[in-house]
Protein backbone atom coordinates (compact mmCIF):
# COMPACT_ATOMS: atom_id res chain seq x y z
CA UNK A 1 0.00 0.00 0.00
CA UNK A 2 1.40 3.66 -1.42
CA UNK A 3 -0.20 6.58 0.33
CA UNK A 4 0.03 9.50 -2.04
CA UNK A 5 -0.49 13.08 -0.84
CA UNK A 6 -1.11 15.90 -3.47
CA UNK A 7 -2.24 19.30 -3.47
CA UNK A 8 -2.24 21.95 -6.34
CA UNK A 9 -3.04 25.94 -6.51
CA UNK A 10 -1.95 26.63 -2.93
CA UNK A 11 -0.99 30.51 -4.31
CA UNK A 12 1.45 31.27 -1.47
CA UNK A 13 2.17 34.94 -1.17
CA UNK A 14 3.80 37.06 1.69
CA UNK A 15 0.21 36.46 3.86
CA UNK A 16 -0.01 33.26 3.33
CA UNK A 17 3.62 31.55 6.11
CA UNK A 18 2.07 29.24 8.53
CA UNK A 19 -1.07 28.45 6.32
CA UNK A 20 -0.48 24.77 5.41
CA UNK A 21 2.19 23.85 7.51
CA UNK A 22 0.37 22.50 10.62
CA UNK A 23 -1.71 20.18 8.09
CA UNK A 24 1.51 18.71 6.28
CA UNK A 25 3.01 18.62 9.67
CA UNK A 26 0.92 15.14 10.10
CA UNK A 27 1.67 14.00 6.65
CA UNK A 28 3.65 11.27 8.46
CA UNK A 29 0.49 9.52 9.98
CA UNK A 30 -1.66 9.38 6.32
CA UNK A 31 1.25 9.44 3.49
CA UNK A 32 4.20 8.30 2.27
CA UNK A 33 4.90 11.32 -0.29
CA UNK A 34 3.60 14.88 -1.30
CA UNK A 35 2.95 16.26 -4.74
CA UNK A 36 2.87 19.55 -5.63
CA UNK A 37 0.81 20.03 -8.62
CA UNK A 38 1.96 23.44 -9.55
CA UNK A 39 0.84 27.04 -9.11
CA UNK A 40 2.52 27.17 -5.87
CA UNK A 41 2.68 30.38 -6.24
CA UNK A 42 0.51 34.16 -7.20
CA UNK A 43 2.68 35.84 -9.34
CA UNK A 44 6.07 33.31 -9.33
CA UNK A 45 8.38 35.67 -7.74
CA UNK A 46 11.20 34.53 -5.81
CA UNK A 47 9.55 36.31 -2.63
CA UNK A 48 6.28 34.20 -2.92
CA UNK A 49 8.34 30.69 -3.63
CA UNK A 50 10.45 31.36 -0.54
CA UNK A 51 6.98 31.15 1.42
CA UNK A 52 6.48 27.74 0.00
CA UNK A 53 10.11 26.75 0.35
CA UNK A 54 10.18 27.24 3.81
CA UNK A 55 6.18 25.64 4.26
CA UNK A 56 7.72 22.96 2.92
CA UNK A 57 11.22 22.05 4.39
CA UNK A 58 12.13 19.59 6.47
CA UNK A 59 8.68 18.04 6.13
CA UNK A 60 8.55 14.07 7.28
CA UNK A 61 7.75 12.72 3.62
CA UNK A 62 9.31 13.28 0.10
CA UNK A 63 8.24 16.20 -1.56
CA UNK A 64 8.09 16.33 -5.76
CA UNK A 65 6.32 19.02 -7.74
CA UNK A 66 6.09 20.69 -10.80
CA UNK A 67 5.44 24.58 -11.47
CA UNK A 68 2.20 25.87 -12.46
CA UNK A 69 1.69 28.89 -14.85
CA UNK A 70 1.56 31.64 -12.28
CA UNK A 71 5.02 30.26 -11.15
CA UNK A 72 6.67 31.46 -14.24
CA UNK A 73 4.43 34.86 -14.35
CA UNK A 74 7.43 36.90 -13.01
CA UNK A 75 9.66 34.58 -15.65
CA UNK A 76 11.63 33.29 -13.29
CA UNK A 77 11.14 29.38 -13.41
CA UNK A 78 14.99 28.47 -13.30
CA UNK A 79 14.99 30.82 -10.12
CA UNK A 80 11.59 29.80 -8.30
CA UNK A 81 13.03 26.10 -9.04
CA UNK A 82 16.26 26.24 -7.52
CA UNK A 83 14.73 28.13 -4.76
CA UNK A 84 12.53 24.71 -4.33
CA UNK A 85 15.51 22.04 -4.57
CA UNK A 86 17.45 23.95 -1.93
CA UNK A 87 14.15 23.17 0.49
CA UNK A 88 14.44 19.87 -0.75
CA UNK A 89 12.06 19.76 -2.97
CA UNK A 90 12.43 17.53 -5.84
CA UNK A 91 11.26 19.69 -8.53
CA UNK A 92 10.24 18.37 -12.40
CA UNK A 93 9.99 19.46 -15.80
CA UNK A 94 10.01 16.71 -18.18
CA UNK A 95 11.66 14.40 -15.99
CA UNK A 96 11.17 12.01 -13.68
CA UNK A 97 12.34 10.40 -9.87
CA UNK A 98 11.74 7.44 -8.19
CA UNK A 99 11.13 7.54 -3.87
CA UNK A 100 11.86 4.89 -2.03
CA UNK A 101 9.01 4.62 0.50
CA UNK A 102 7.11 2.24 2.59
CA UNK A 103 9.18 -0.43 1.19
CA UNK A 104 8.55 0.48 -2.42
CA UNK A 105 9.36 2.38 -5.09
CA UNK A 106 7.46 5.41 -6.49
CA UNK A 107 8.19 6.64 -9.78
CA UNK A 108 6.50 10.06 -10.66
CA UNK A 109 6.86 11.82 -13.61
CA UNK A 110 6.32 15.04 -13.91
CA UNK A 111 5.95 18.59 -16.36
CA UNK A 112 3.52 21.44 -15.86
CA UNK A 113 1.85 20.42 -19.60
CA UNK A 114 0.26 23.24 -21.37
CA UNK A 115 -3.48 23.89 -23.10
CA UNK A 116 -4.75 22.88 -26.66
CA UNK A 117 -7.86 21.03 -25.65
CA UNK A 118 -9.24 17.81 -26.31
CA UNK A 119 -10.47 15.92 -28.69
CA UNK A 120 -12.68 16.97 -31.59
CA UNK A 121 -12.63 20.69 -30.15
CA UNK A 122 -8.77 21.42 -29.84
CA UNK A 123 -5.75 23.55 -31.78
CA UNK A 124 -3.90 22.36 -34.08
CA UNK A 125 -0.30 23.00 -35.67
CA UNK A 126 -1.03 25.16 -38.37
CA UNK A 127 -1.27 28.88 -39.24
CA UNK A 128 0.07 31.39 -37.42
CA UNK A 129 3.56 31.22 -35.76
CA UNK A 130 2.51 31.87 -32.58
CA UNK A 131 -0.20 29.07 -33.02
CA UNK A 132 1.89 26.64 -33.92
CA UNK A 133 4.06 27.29 -30.97
CA UNK A 134 1.41 27.09 -28.64
CA UNK A 135 0.63 23.28 -29.91
CA UNK A 136 4.48 22.82 -30.34
CA UNK A 137 4.64 23.56 -26.66
CA UNK A 138 1.95 21.50 -25.43
CA UNK A 139 3.69 18.39 -27.11
CA UNK A 140 7.49 19.16 -26.45
CA UNK A 141 5.32 18.91 -22.91
CA UNK A 142 3.27 16.01 -23.19
CA UNK A 143 6.66 13.83 -25.16
CA UNK A 144 8.55 14.61 -22.46
CA UNK A 145 6.05 13.22 -19.70
CA UNK A 146 5.76 10.25 -22.13
CA UNK A 147 9.47 9.49 -22.17
CA UNK A 148 9.84 10.28 -18.59
CA UNK A 149 7.03 7.63 -17.79
CA UNK A 150 9.06 5.35 -19.69
CA UNK A 151 11.94 5.82 -17.61
CA UNK A 152 10.42 4.33 -14.92
CA UNK A 153 8.73 1.24 -15.99
CA UNK A 154 12.71 0.30 -17.18
CA UNK A 155 13.16 1.21 -13.47
CA UNK A 156 11.25 -1.53 -11.85
CA UNK A 157 8.67 0.78 -10.00
CA UNK A 158 6.14 -0.29 -8.20
CA UNK A 159 3.53 2.64 -8.45
CA UNK A 160 4.17 5.12 -11.16
CA UNK A 161 1.93 8.54 -11.07
CA UNK A 162 2.02 11.50 -13.68
CA UNK A 163 1.97 14.96 -12.04
CA UNK A 164 1.17 17.61 -14.14
CA UNK A 165 -0.64 21.62 -13.48
CA UNK A 166 -2.10 21.21 -16.69
CA UNK A 167 -5.21 18.51 -17.02
CA UNK A 168 -4.80 15.74 -19.75
CA UNK A 169 -8.74 14.92 -19.51
CA UNK A 170 -11.98 17.13 -19.75
CA UNK A 171 -13.22 14.94 -17.14
CA UNK A 172 -11.59 17.07 -14.28
CA UNK A 173 -12.69 20.12 -16.05
CA UNK A 174 -16.53 19.96 -14.95
CA UNK A 175 -17.65 22.58 -13.72
CA UNK A 176 -15.30 25.09 -15.81
CA UNK A 177 -16.82 27.13 -18.99
CA UNK A 178 -16.37 24.85 -22.24
CA UNK A 179 -15.01 27.93 -23.60
CA UNK A 180 -12.09 28.09 -21.56
CA UNK A 181 -11.17 24.36 -22.01
CA UNK A 182 -8.37 24.83 -24.71
CA UNK A 183 -6.92 26.85 -21.95
CA UNK A 184 -7.06 24.45 -19.37
CA UNK A 185 -5.24 21.07 -20.70
CA UNK A 186 -4.58 19.21 -23.30
CA UNK A 187 -5.52 15.35 -24.75
CA UNK A 188 -1.22 15.30 -25.65
CA UNK A 189 -0.77 14.83 -22.04
CA UNK A 190 -3.55 11.89 -21.62
CA UNK A 191 -2.47 10.25 -24.65
CA UNK A 192 1.04 10.20 -23.20
CA UNK A 193 -0.05 8.90 -19.94
CA UNK A 194 -1.60 5.95 -22.02
CA UNK A 195 0.87 5.08 -23.96
CA UNK A 196 3.54 4.70 -21.42
CA UNK A 197 1.10 3.59 -19.02
CA UNK A 198 1.05 4.65 -15.57
CA UNK A 199 -1.00 4.22 -12.13
CA UNK A 200 -2.13 7.53 -11.11
CA UNK A 201 -2.42 11.04 -13.12
CA UNK A 202 -2.33 14.30 -10.79
CA UNK A 203 -3.38 17.57 -12.14
CA UNK A 204 -4.54 21.19 -10.15
CA UNK A 205 -5.16 24.45 -12.52
CA UNK A 206 -8.98 23.73 -12.80
CA UNK A 207 -10.04 25.74 -9.31
CA UNK A 208 -14.00 25.05 -10.43
CA UNK A 209 -13.31 21.52 -12.11
CA UNK A 210 -14.02 18.62 -10.76
CA UNK A 211 -11.59 15.96 -8.40
CA UNK A 212 -12.19 12.93 -10.15
CA UNK A 213 -11.45 11.67 -13.78
CA UNK A 214 -9.86 8.80 -15.91
CA UNK A 215 -8.00 8.89 -19.37
CA UNK A 216 -9.11 6.82 -22.36
CA UNK A 217 -6.96 4.20 -21.57
CA UNK A 218 -8.32 3.32 -17.98
CA UNK A 219 -5.91 5.46 -16.15
CA UNK A 220 -7.75 7.34 -12.98
CA UNK A 221 -6.93 11.01 -12.61
CA UNK A 222 -7.99 13.46 -10.05
CA UNK A 223 -7.71 16.98 -9.75
CA UNK A 224 -6.12 18.61 -6.35
CA UNK A 225 -6.71 22.05 -6.83
CA UNK A 226 -7.19 23.21 -3.63
CA UNK A 227 -10.18 24.76 -4.33
CA UNK A 228 -11.44 21.78 -6.01
CA UNK A 229 -10.60 19.71 -3.08
CA UNK A 230 -11.20 22.03 -0.35
CA UNK A 231 -8.02 20.78 2.11
CA UNK A 232 -4.58 21.31 2.59
CA UNK A 233 -3.95 18.35 0.74
CA UNK A 234 -6.07 14.60 -0.50
CA UNK A 235 -4.44 11.08 0.07
CA UNK A 236 -4.80 8.12 -2.54
CA UNK A 237 -4.02 5.03 -1.09
CA UNK A 238 -2.39 2.96 -4.22
CA UNK A 239 -1.86 -1.03 -4.16
CA UNK A 240 2.08 -1.59 -5.39
CA UNK A 241 1.77 -3.67 -8.78
CA UNK A 242 2.62 -7.63 -8.34
CA UNK A 243 5.69 -8.71 -9.89
CA UNK A 244 5.00 -9.24 -13.67
CA UNK A 245 1.96 -8.06 -14.46
CA UNK A 246 2.92 -4.61 -15.82
CA UNK A 247 0.26 -3.03 -13.81
CA UNK A 248 -0.50 0.03 -16.44
CA UNK A 249 -3.83 0.49 -18.82
CA UNK A 250 -1.55 0.72 -21.95
CA UNK A 251 0.05 -2.79 -20.68
CA UNK A 252 -3.39 -4.32 -20.32
CA UNK A 253 -4.45 -3.38 -23.71
CA UNK B 1 -20.40 23.35 8.20
CA UNK B 2 -18.29 25.56 6.02
CA UNK B 3 -16.02 27.81 8.64
CA UNK B 4 -14.44 30.17 6.33
CA UNK B 5 -17.61 30.79 4.25
CA UNK B 6 -18.29 34.39 4.48
CA UNK B 7 -21.92 35.82 4.11
CA UNK B 8 -23.23 37.09 0.96
CA UNK B 9 -22.47 40.66 1.11
CA UNK B 10 -23.00 43.36 -1.43
CA UNK B 11 -20.61 45.51 -2.03
CA UNK B 12 -22.33 48.35 -3.60
CA UNK B 13 -21.48 51.34 -1.16
CA UNK B 14 -24.55 53.14 -1.91
CA UNK B 15 -26.34 50.16 -0.62
CA UNK B 16 -24.70 50.90 2.77
CA UNK B 17 -22.68 47.35 2.45
CA UNK B 18 -19.26 47.77 3.93
CA UNK B 19 -16.32 46.34 2.11
CA UNK B 20 -14.17 44.16 4.70
CA UNK B 21 -11.40 47.02 5.94
CA UNK B 22 -9.90 47.19 2.36
CA UNK B 23 -6.77 46.54 1.67
CA UNK B 24 -5.48 49.06 -0.44
CA UNK B 25 -5.84 49.04 -4.14
CA UNK B 26 -2.50 49.65 -6.15
CA UNK B 27 -2.47 52.17 -8.86
CA UNK B 28 -5.92 52.88 -8.71
CA UNK B 29 -8.03 55.89 -7.32
CA UNK B 30 -11.44 54.91 -5.76
CA UNK B 31 -14.15 54.34 -7.99
CA UNK B 32 -16.34 56.96 -8.73
CA UNK B 33 -19.06 54.91 -10.83
CA UNK B 34 -19.56 54.57 -14.45
CA UNK B 35 -16.65 53.69 -16.11
CA UNK B 36 -14.40 53.16 -12.89
CA UNK B 37 -13.24 50.44 -15.19
CA UNK B 38 -12.40 51.61 -18.33
CA UNK B 39 -8.95 52.80 -19.24
CA UNK B 40 -7.56 49.99 -16.69
CA UNK B 41 -5.51 46.77 -17.14
CA UNK B 42 -7.05 46.03 -20.85
CA UNK B 43 -5.70 49.57 -22.09
CA UNK B 44 -9.33 49.79 -23.93
CA UNK B 45 -9.45 53.54 -23.04
CA UNK B 46 -13.53 54.79 -23.11
CA UNK B 47 -14.61 58.45 -22.13
CA UNK B 48 -16.70 57.88 -18.67
CA UNK B 49 -20.15 58.04 -19.35
CA UNK B 50 -19.68 56.42 -23.12
CA UNK B 51 -21.67 53.47 -24.16
CA UNK B 52 -18.97 51.01 -23.87
CA UNK B 53 -18.08 52.39 -20.63
CA UNK B 54 -21.32 52.15 -19.10
CA UNK B 55 -21.78 48.53 -20.43
CA UNK B 56 -21.42 46.21 -17.53
CA UNK B 57 -20.28 42.99 -18.94
CA UNK B 58 -17.22 45.51 -20.25
CA UNK B 59 -16.76 46.47 -16.70
CA UNK B 60 -16.91 42.51 -15.42
CA UNK B 61 -14.27 42.04 -18.09
CA UNK B 62 -11.91 44.65 -16.92
CA UNK B 63 -12.56 43.65 -13.39
CA UNK B 64 -11.32 40.50 -14.06
CA UNK B 65 -8.15 41.93 -16.08
CA UNK B 66 -7.56 43.45 -12.95
CA UNK B 67 -7.64 40.64 -10.58
CA UNK B 68 -5.63 38.64 -12.48
CA UNK B 69 -2.59 41.79 -13.25
CA UNK B 70 -2.64 43.21 -9.57
CA UNK B 71 -1.70 41.91 -6.45
CA UNK B 72 -3.80 38.74 -6.27
CA UNK B 73 -2.90 37.34 -9.67
CA UNK B 74 -6.45 35.98 -9.22
CA UNK B 75 -7.70 33.88 -12.17
CA UNK B 76 -10.02 31.52 -10.24
CA UNK B 77 -12.33 33.50 -9.40
CA UNK B 78 -15.55 34.13 -12.07
CA UNK B 79 -17.66 37.47 -12.42
CA UNK B 80 -21.14 36.71 -14.12
CA UNK B 81 -23.91 39.31 -14.77
CA UNK B 82 -26.99 38.28 -13.24
CA UNK B 83 -30.23 39.80 -13.96
CA UNK B 84 -28.07 43.46 -14.09
CA UNK B 85 -26.54 42.90 -11.03
CA UNK B 86 -22.96 41.23 -10.67
CA UNK B 87 -22.39 37.53 -9.03
CA UNK B 88 -18.54 37.01 -7.72
CA UNK B 89 -17.73 33.67 -7.04
CA UNK B 90 -14.53 31.38 -6.16
CA UNK B 91 -12.10 30.38 -4.03
CA UNK B 92 -8.92 32.41 -2.53
CA UNK B 93 -6.42 31.55 -0.35
CA UNK B 94 -6.04 33.47 2.42
CA UNK B 95 -8.57 35.94 4.30
CA UNK B 96 -6.36 39.09 3.48
CA UNK B 97 -6.77 38.26 -0.58
CA UNK B 98 -10.33 37.91 -0.34
CA UNK B 99 -10.37 41.64 1.48
CA UNK B 100 -8.13 42.54 -1.28
CA UNK B 101 -10.93 40.71 -3.63
CA UNK B 102 -13.71 42.89 -2.19
CA UNK B 103 -11.79 46.41 -2.43
CA UNK B 104 -11.15 45.90 -5.98
CA UNK B 105 -14.71 44.49 -6.72
CA UNK B 106 -15.97 47.35 -5.07
CA UNK B 107 -13.82 50.31 -7.05
CA UNK B 108 -14.46 48.46 -10.44
CA UNK B 109 -18.31 47.93 -9.85
CA UNK B 110 -19.14 51.08 -8.15
CA UNK B 111 -22.84 51.33 -8.62
CA UNK B 112 -23.70 48.33 -9.69
CA UNK B 113 -25.05 45.63 -6.63
CA UNK B 114 -22.66 42.93 -6.30
CA UNK B 115 -23.61 39.42 -4.63
CA UNK B 116 -20.23 37.73 -3.11
CA UNK B 117 -19.84 34.61 -3.04
CA UNK B 118 -16.08 34.40 -2.55
CA UNK B 119 -14.75 31.69 -0.06
CA UNK B 120 -11.50 31.34 1.40
CA UNK B 121 -9.25 28.23 1.12
CA UNK B 122 -9.39 25.57 3.68
CA UNK B 123 -6.40 23.85 4.61
CA UNK B 124 -7.12 21.21 7.16
CA UNK B 125 -5.80 17.87 6.70
CA UNK B 126 -8.11 15.36 5.31
CA UNK B 127 -9.96 12.94 7.51
CA UNK B 128 -9.61 9.95 4.97
CA UNK B 129 -8.06 8.77 2.03
CA UNK B 130 -9.36 7.56 -1.34
CA UNK B 131 -8.63 3.42 -2.02
CA UNK B 132 -7.25 2.84 -5.56
CA UNK B 133 -8.09 -0.45 -6.18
Amino acid sequence: MIRVAAVGDIHMGSDSQGLLRPAFDTLSDCADLLLLAGDLTRHGTPEEMRVVAREVRDLPVPVVAVLGNHDHHDEQPEKVTEILRDAGVRVLEGESTVVECAGSRVGVAGTKGFGGGFVGRSAGEFGEPLMKEFVRATRRSADSLCAALRELDAADCDVRVALMHYSPVADTLAGEPAEIHPFLGSYLLAEAIDTAGADLAVHGHAHLGTEHGMTTGGVRVRNVAQPVIRRAFNVYRLHAREAGTGGSAADAA
Amino acid sequence: MNQNRWPEDPLNPAHGAGRKGGAPVPDRAPGTGGASGTGGASGTGHAPGSAAGENVEYRVAHLRDRLAEEELGELGVRAEVRSGSVLVTGTVPSAHCRETLLATVGDELAGIEVHCDVVVAENAAPDHAEELS
